[in-house]
């Protein structure tokens, strides 16, 4: 075989091989086409639609003015308003992340560790809320927390008050029911962040003479905190970007990002100012999620 | 290669694979002929390239470059499933939501076989792996061995070009994993298939295959029938790699015609004996450790290469003691005797070591 | 002693976190306008206003059909990308499968709205094709995680056996991939279907008003009315959702959906 030879059929076999390459890959994107246009039509197509929109002004008489103009942001960023509704949206956030940890945190540990027959059973009721519809469950909370509802029904039947609590349509009431919904998520995240816990690591502290409280405190607390963490960022998110319990719990007292986000939009129809306050909920949306990259990157490494 | 083959059933030639992101080649520059009807086990460590040759062989992965001719055809263009291939997974990969039988129908049904021989063809496959009465099982239902028969079933139904079989018997346990040998020895046998067999145990490739191919780092070294293999070894890695071996400094090695040798030892002395051809300068003599004899004390023995020795330590599993032995230049040797409760050495004991040349083997240094 | 306590803490935590349900399977059967938990015996009353009120059946009917065309349709656009995410090398997969993780990192009210402003001007507003494509980005990302996961799981060499064996990529996915990883795509198109079916904050942007689902007319009741009515209804969606929960359960174990 003379060494021509040979190098004309290396290049034809490296032909042959890249001629499969493409056919692999051209019909890897045939199969990923549909979906991403499917994606880019109804997701990144209206994201960007809104943020052309939010530099638009909003006319004296309500009427769309096309241009480019930061009227709409110096508007809301100017607008003591608007800055305790952000404020609003982030102390729902932490309430609602810390109240949902606290709770879940048991509920997690628990469900790690039994070894009751029932684990699955139990696991489907903590996470079954998730599947049910949010209005109905938003809903069961206005009947408990309303002012005629099942707790101040149930106290003023017993004479031990003559006006009701104020539960709902307030803040109170609704991080109490965005609490309960969202802790299913929470409890997600914590059980697949517990897998680490190892009981034969306890049981080690434990035979080496740490006591129960030592042995939570140094072994497992320490040990569960990424889930935790993972959790609680979760629950935050997931309730700075919620609405139909604010709206709904909140009886149009409770203003964060999400309700005046609707309400610019559908009542006052003032669709520059919508769409630069959603501008500003992505930008505290995609902090949060940025310094929890961070953060868990740190955990980790 | 000494030996001319004929015909030449299989032939890959200069087979290369450097995977994607990577610059050391995974297989590299493999040159192989496989007679028709052989089985042909290709052997090494991980990671040595032999699955990678395998599967290139198969079409499930495309080579870097190289040929790989099939019955006097280039099959590197054709697409894997009109390769009409047989192939036997580690993991067996039986089709879970299918029957056992419709398992082995599959490549029947894919092949265009005529509607009326896919029953008969897929109940004669079974029988020959006796698993005909658990046909309407699921792969889950049954024992790994099972599944194992059920895999060599669905393979050889379609009577294919050549078998591939990719560390069949790595998930069996070790009585089962004998047996098994000797079944799919038979099988192949009996049906002419050639066969390509991956493995890392060279126990199953001694016992089964027609010709090995050593594969290390990409390359074949060796590529011999069983006996050569072992006895005959062409590098130091074969020596090492199957089987057990002692490798002894020699001084001087000089000859080489016709593969002989004389060589100079200081401890054993001089003496001619075998060896890989071509050797030039550094050597090393390689002899089995059960082909080691060792005297208590006594005298040198006649004409044999012989060498004082120290027993450093000793093992005993049964039908063999071995003693591992110090000789005067520092170097450790290993011999194997079948045991016998009357001579036993003790540790420290002085000892002689000595081999018959025939049995000792020269292969290059490094 | 310990263990007690924490016994007595993981009920009281379930008990809340199934108080919502209760309370509404219980109000349902009140006979007053009450919400108050009534010990009297179960009325029916509301469960029959309920089906006669025709906003809330007509949103029921909107919602079911939009559900199951957005499954069928995220399923059809969905499996094939995580088929190629998962079984084929091509530049761009990061970015690909980052992409059709991104509509869950963003709030519905701003998808809503941006969803809103293109419906708008081009009249899909408060149409099936509109609310449909307005679920197809918040309902994708989960069948592809689920349809990935059961790729990812499925021992890949059952494919390369069929191949093998004698079929081309077609024969090997409808004979082979699809079946073994079937259960992962009805529990996909089961995700879909619910969260399709129980979306509130997009539909309230893009359903107009005209019909709507059944979320944005039970929202819309809530905002003027509230009486059992509609704990007559959330109960009976409750009992749907333990329903397909149960199915979900029986196909493939309901960690493997939620879990990932």
């Amino acid at each position: 075989m003379t060494a021509t030879h040979t190098n004309t059929e290396l290049i034809s076999v490296g032909m042959k091989s890249n001629r499969a390459r493409n056919r692999s890959r051209l019909s890897a994107y045939g199969l990923v086409l549909p979906g991403v246009i499917g994606l880019f039509v109804s997701f990144l197509v209206p994201l960007f639609v809104m943020i052309r929109m939010s530099l638009n002004e909003n006319g004296s008489g309500g009427q769309l003015i096309e241009t480019f103009t930061l009227a709409s942001y110096s508007k809301a960023l100017s607008d003591p308003f608007y800055w305790e509704v952000v404020g609003n949206t982030l102390m729902l956030g932490l309430v609602c992340g810390l109240s949902a940890v606290v709770l879940s945190y048991p509920i997690a540990l628990f469900l790690t560790r039994t070894t009751s027959r029932w684990k699955g059973v139990l696991i489907a009721l903590a996470i079954a809320p998730l599947l049910t519809s949010a209005v109905a469950r938003t809903f069961g909370w206005m009947a408990i927390l309303g002012d005629q509802g099942v707790i101040n029904a149930a106290l003023m039947n017993m004479g031990l008050l003559s006006t009701p609590l104020r539960l709902s349509n307030n803040f109170l009431g609704t991080s109490i029911a965005l609490v309960e919904i969202l802790m299913p998520y929470a409890i997600l995240a914590m059980i697949s962040g517990f897998g680490r816990i190892n009981s034969s690591l306890e049981e080690a502290a434990g035979s080496l003479g740490a006591s129960k409280v030592k042995v939570f405190l140094r072994v497992t607390l320490p040990l569960s905190l990424p889930g935790v963490f993972t959790g609680f960022l979760l629950v935050f998110v997931l309730a700075v970007s919620s609405f139909v319990t604010p709206k709904l719990l909140g009886g149009g007292r409770v203003f964060i990002l999400a309700t005046e986000v609707y309400s610019e939009a559908t009542q006052t129809l003032n669709w520059p100012l919508a769409s630069a306050l959603s501008v500003i909920l992505l930008v505290v949306f995609g902090a949060i999620v940025a310094v929890y990259q961070r953060l868990i990157k740190r955990f980790e490494g | 290669m000494t030996e001319q083959l004929d015909p030449e059933y299989l032939s890959i030639r200069n087979l290369q694979k450097t995977y994607p992101k990577t610059t050391a080649p995974a297989v590299n520059d493999v040159n192989l002929d496989v007679q028709q009807g052989d089985l042909v086990a290709l052997l090494g460590p991980s990671g040595c390239g032999k699955t990678t040759t395998l599967r290139m062989v198969a079409g499930l992965l495309e080579p870097t470059s190289g040929e790989i001719y099939v019955n006097g055809k280039d099959v590197v263009s054709t697409p894997v499933h009109k390769r009409g291939m047989g192939m036997v997974f580690q993991s067996y990969a039986l089709f879970p939501h299918l029957t056992v039988e419709e398992n082995v129908a599959f490549g029947l049904q894919m092949h265009k076989v005529p509607r009326a021989q896919v029953a008969p063809r897929t109940a004669e496959a079974l029988d020959k792996v006796q698993l005909g009465h658990l046909k309407a099982r699921k792969p889950s239902e049954l024992s790994g061995g099972q599944q194992q028969r059920v895999a060599l079933a669905r393979a050889l139904v379609i009577h294919p070009t050549l078998l591939l079989l990719d560390e069949p018997l790595s998930n069996l346990d070790a009585k089962l994993r004998e047996a098994m040998r000797r079944e799919i020895r038979n099988i192949q046998q009996e049906s002419g298939t050639t066969t390509l067999f991956v493995t890392h145990d060279q126990d199953e490739a001694l016992d089964m295959a027609d010709r090995i191919a050593i594969l290390n780092n990409g390359v074949i070294e060796q590529y011999d029938r069983p006996t050569a293999i072992y006895e005959s070894p062409a590098t130091k890695f074969v020596a090492n790699f199957v089987g057990k071996a002692n490798f002894l400094e020699v001084g001087s090695v000089s000859g080489g015609a016709g593969g002989s040798y004389q060589v100079q030892s200081d401890l054993f002395g001089s003496f001619a004996v075998g060896g890989a051809s071509g050797i030039a300068g550094e050597a090393s003599l390689v002899v089995r450790p059960h082909r080691v004899s060792v005297e208590a004390g006594g005298d040198r023995l006649g004409s044999l290469p012989t060498a004082r020795a120290r027993v450093i330590a000793s093992s005993y599993t049964g039908n063999v003691r071995s003693y591992d032995l110090r000789l005067d230049s520092g170097q450790v040797m290993r011999a194997d005797k079948l045991s016998s409760p009357q001579d036993e050495l003790s540790i420290g004991d002085e000892a002689y070591v000595s081999f018959e040349p025939s049995d000792a083997h020269l292969v290059p240094e490094g | 002693m310990a263990k007690i306590l924490n016994r007595i803490i993981v009920t009281i935590v379930y008990l809340f976190l199934l108080a919502p349900i209760i309370a509404v399977v219980i109000i349902s059967f009140n006979d007053s306008k009450s919400l108050a938990i009534e010990f009297g015996a179960p009325s029916f009353e509301w469960y029959q206003s309920i089906l006669v009120n025709t906003d809330l059946m007509d949103g029921a009917r909107v919602s079911l059909i939009t559900a199951v065309i957005t499954a069928v349709v995220v399923l059809l656009l969905g499996v094939p990308v995580a088929l190629a995410i998962a079984r084929y090398e091509f530049p761009g997969k990061a970015a690909v499968s980052g992409f059709f993780l991104s509509p869950l990192l963003v709030p519905g009210v701003v998808l809503g709205l941006g969803l809103l402003l293109v419906f708008q001007p081009v009249g899909l507003v408060g149409t099936y094709p509109g609310i449909v494509l307005a679920h197809f980005g918040v309902t994708v990302p989960y069948v592809i995680r689920t349809t990935l996961s059961s790729l990812t799981t499925s021992d890949m060499r059952c494919e390369e056996a069929a191949r093998v064996h004698g079929a081309n990529s077609f024969t090997t996915f409808r004979r082979v991939t699809l079946p073994i990883i079937a259960p992962g795509i009805l529990a996909g198109g089961v995700m879909a279907f619910i969260i399709s079916f129980d979306e509130a904050v997009i539909s309230l942007f893009v359903a107009g008003s005209g019909h709507t689902t059944l979320p944005v007319e039970m929202f819309r009741y809530l905002q003027y009315r509230s009486d059992p009515g509609l704990a007559a209804l959330s109960a009976i969606l409750i009992a749907l959702s333990v329903v397909i929960v149960l199915i979900i359960e029986r196909a493939v174990g309901l960690r493997k959906v939620v879990n990932s």
